[in-house]
């Protein structure tokens, strides 16, 4: 797998847990982040599989891909082999001390592991100690352009939405439960 | 109709303990005792018969025309509209979403004030904060902090601070994108493209000696001066999962 692309899944997600630092969400719980990480690894696989058939096949589109290989989605579906495969990056994050993992105590019996600013930071922006955050950019922003229409042609999804979504992912209108 | 019988039982048990005694300021009490009771239910009963009537209005939607044209209506249109307004300009100044989420927040806390002051018997709209909520792309950290610590309102971000360094490499790029292209499709996709790999996009950023004051440009600094250990913990990571696959082969 390229190296580039996961120095940028790794920077991208350092990026959002400082800037939602000390709090408690999705983008900074260990758990979620770690599946989130491996989710990427097996999205990009998937990807790079669909791009190699697209050489052969123009008309394939990445929904038609999935379902011709469903076996291999299903498998690869799975939320032990995320983890597993996110856990690798996540030590590699904590081997460089740029992020740290706090436990946060919600209630008496309800305790939640998230992640936050690691040393290596702190020592640069000592603020990072305490509840600062760094806003970045969202993924989602307001399109400039109409987005593309969700459409059913010969029982055929055809995504909508952002402009990508189907070409470089997948963010399906109806979502598993 | 249950109640009113059981109203009815306890003045009659009463009243036949006042002839017993024959006791006139027990009587006394008891009428004041017997209107206030009646006046309770009856007020009960209006109570009852305006929600019920405001209830069969709100699916013709009658509380929302009514909800404009009173007070409360007229300033949170005004409130609003100044929203808008201001969001609309701060687009034209390169107004990011997180801005907008942190002015959303902060017109939470005004409208929240508003209400306050209303209902304290002070209808007053607080447009001093909404003024104060003009977004700067020049504005810098410490300004933001400034104005988290000088507004007395109570917020969900309280005990947060917030840095929103619209000079960071990440802002200036889609910046640069949005205006030095046409707005059409393939812009919409460079974007996305972006957004995407932004992170990809700040290792290409050349250590500036002018931005190393930046907050932002100081955690980037941070994250590429690390790219090259990360690489190398990649690599040998690699050569572990090969030599191991190699092993097991054998």
């Amino acid at each position: 797998m390229d190296i580039k692309f996961i120095i940028n899944i790794i920077f991208g997600r350092i990026i959002t847990i400082i800037s939602n630092n000390h709090l408690i969400n999705n983008k900074t719980s260990q758990v979620e982040v770690t599946i989130d990480l491996g989710k990427e690894i097996i999205n990009k696989y998937m990807l790079d599989s669909y791009k190699e058939e697209k050489i052969f096949n123009p008309n394939l589109t990445l929904i038609k891909w999935k379902q011709e290989n469903k076996k291999l989605v299903d498998q690869t579906d799975d939320i032990q082999l995320k983890f597993n495969l996110g856990n690798i990056l996540i030590n590699f994050i904590f081997d460089l001390k740029l992020i740290k993992n706090e436990v946060k105590v919600l209630a008496k019996d309800e305790k939640k592991t998230i992640l936050v600013a690691g040393s290596e930071l702190v020592k640069f922006i000592p603020k990072l100690n305490n509840s600062f955050s760094i806003q970045s950019v969202p993924n989602r922003l307001p399109m400039v352009v109409p987005g593309k229409k969700y459409k059913y042609i010969d029982n055929q999804l055809e995504l909508g939405g952002y402009l990508l979504n189907g070409e470089e992912y997948t963010d399906e209108i109806i979502l598993s439960n | 109709m249950i109640f009113s019988f059981f109203i009815k039982i306890a003045l009659k048990i009463n009243f036949i303990n006042i002839a017993i005694n024959n006791n006139f300021i027990k009587l006394y009490f008891f009428i004041i005792f017997k209107y206030l009771i009646v006046s309770l239910f009856c007020s009960y009963l209006l109570l009852y018969f305006v929600f019920s009537y405001y209830k069969l209005n709100y699916f013709f939607n009658i509380d929302y025309i009514l909800q404009k044209v009173t007070l409360d209506g007229i300033i949170n249109q005004i409130v609003y509209s100044d929203y808008v307004k201001e969001w609309s300009i701060g687009i034209s100044q390169g107004l990011t979403y997180s801005n907008y989420r942190f002015l959303d927040s902060e017109l939470g806390k005004t409208k929240m004030n508003w209400q306050q002051n209303y209902s304290s018997g002070k209808s007053i709209l607080n447009k001093e904060i909404i003024k104060n909520n003009k977004i700067n792309p020049n504005i810098i950290e410490e300004d933001i902090n400034t104005l988290i610590k000088n507004n007395n309102t109570t917020s969900k971000l309280s005990n947060l601070s917030l840095a929103y360094d619209l000079n960071s490499p990440i802002f200036k790029k889609l910046l640069s994108i949005i205006t030095n292209n046409l707005i059409n499709e393939e812009t919409q996709i460079k974007m996305e493209k972006f957004l995407i790999n932004k992170a990809l996009d700040l290792t290409k950023v050349e250590e500036d000696s002018k931005n190393k004051s930046k907050i932002s440009n100081t955690l980037i600094l941070k994250l590429i001066e690390k790219e090259t250990s990360l690489i190398k913990l990649i690599k040998n990571y690699i050569i572990k999962l090969m030599e191991d696959d190699l092993n097991h082969q054998i």
